[in-house]
């Protein structure tokens, strides 16, 4: 259903662009919402990786991968990050300074999968590298060659 | 582009590197840089460089002496330039700036790396000019300052701030985000050393000139 909480058990994946990248390893700026006035997020997209009841994770980031090919482009260094939703949810809550409670909703839009981690907030540095400490593995962006 | 330089100015640093050349308008370019300088009051001149031609008004200064970009690189004053430079144009000066005088034993890797983000940024929106100029001037500051710390991680925020991470052992990160005007927001994770296992969290923001100092306080960031 749509806006219904992502259950903490799953897992979601977080595109991050060639400019949140450097030597392989994603920074924190790939967790932080745009600020700019014109493009102002209150979330940030993510995947829900179980949405699609696939047999195995491989299977599932190839249907994520196909979607956002053809809603973004995949550039040739971007990364996808798969993070634990419950386990990120409780890193943020016992680490902030504010005891912040991350909501991860599913957000269909074309993308049926499409979901948001929701209650950032614009100067989240701290939140953004608490996020990034909580993923579990990364993939690339674009399908590998078999 | 050579250019030949003929007034007296405070850039001998520049001409030792490049020749650079005056016109009786007072414009002079390094490398297709246009710079502001002196200016006549109401006249409008076009040049061409081999590669790009520019428009640039003038004013005149108080003092009527050549008004070079200043080591600190603060943009001058708006009542004595009016210069029409684009954020592109400015970001190419800044870049230009730090390769030329910024005293860091990895420049070039520095260097390269901005151009990389530029080149990613621009692959997700062409219209960007790549870095935003209020960022690079900060950390251009930030670097000059402060020219005895490691290499850190370089990124782009989504809003094309840049973004620089030191990471040690325990878990230790130390991360500044440049805002323009010499503004930075940080994060500090640390070990506790009251409590093995469990961690010190903290972020702020200040300016550069005294995050080292009364931002951080006794806060011991020596191994970046």
């Amino acid at each position: 259903m749509t806006n219904d909480a992502v259950p903490d058990s799953d897992h979601i994946s977080r595109l991050c662009a060639p400019k949140h990248i450097e030597e392989g390893k994603i920074q924190a700026t790939a967790f932080q919402l745009r600020i700019r006035k014109d493009r102002k997020e209150d979330h940030l997209s993510v995947n829900w990786v179980e949405y699609f009841k696939c047999e195995n994770k491989e299977e599932a980031l190839t249907k994520i991968r196909k979607i956002l090919s053809k809603k973004l482009g995949l550039a040739k260094k971007a990364q996808l990050a798969l993070l634990n939703v419950g386990e990120t949810r409780e890193q943020v809550k016992i680490n902030s300074p504010d005891k912040r409670e991350l909501e991860i909703r599913h957000a269909p839009t074309q993308d049926p999968s499409h979901a948001g981690i929701f209650n950032l907030k614009q100067d989240d540095e701290l939140i953004a590298e608490l996020i990034l400490e909580t993923i579990i593995e990364t993939h690339p962006a674009q399908q590998p060659k078999v | 582009m050579l250019i030949k330089y003929g007034r007296k100015n405070k850039m001998s640093t520049l001409r030792e590197k490049t020749e650079i050349i005056t016109t009786d308008s007072n414009i002079h370019y390094i490398s297709d840089m246009p710079f502001s300088s002196a200016w006549n009051k109401g006249l409008v001149h076009e040049f061409v460089s081999p590669s790009k031609s520019w428009k640039v008004r003038f004013n005149t200064t108080t003092e009527g002496e050549n008004e070079i970009l200043p080591d600190w690189p603060e943009r001058l004053h708006p009542s004595t330039q009016t210069d029409i430079l684009d954020d592109q144009n400015f970001l190419n000066h800044l870049l230009f700036q730090i390769k030329i005088d910024l005293p860091i034993p990895y420049l070039d890797k520095l260097v390269k790396r901005l151009y990389t983000l530029i080149q990613d940024a621009k692959e997700e929106d062409p219209d960007s000019c790549g870095i935003n100029t209020g960022s690079l001037e900060s950390f251009f500051a930030f670097f000059k300052r402060y020219p005895t710390l490691k290499y850190p991680s370089i990124t782009l925020t989504p809003d094309n701030n840049i973004y620089t991470s030191w990471r040690g052992e325990g878990g230790r990160v130390f991360s500044i985000h440049f805002l323009p005007s010499l503004n930075v927001r940080f994060v500090i994770f640390r070990p506790n050393d009251k409590h093995p296992g469990r961690m010190i969290l903290f972020s702020g923001e200040a300016t550069i000139d005294c995050l080292f100092g009364e931002a951080l306080l006794k806060e011991k960031i020596d191994w970046i």
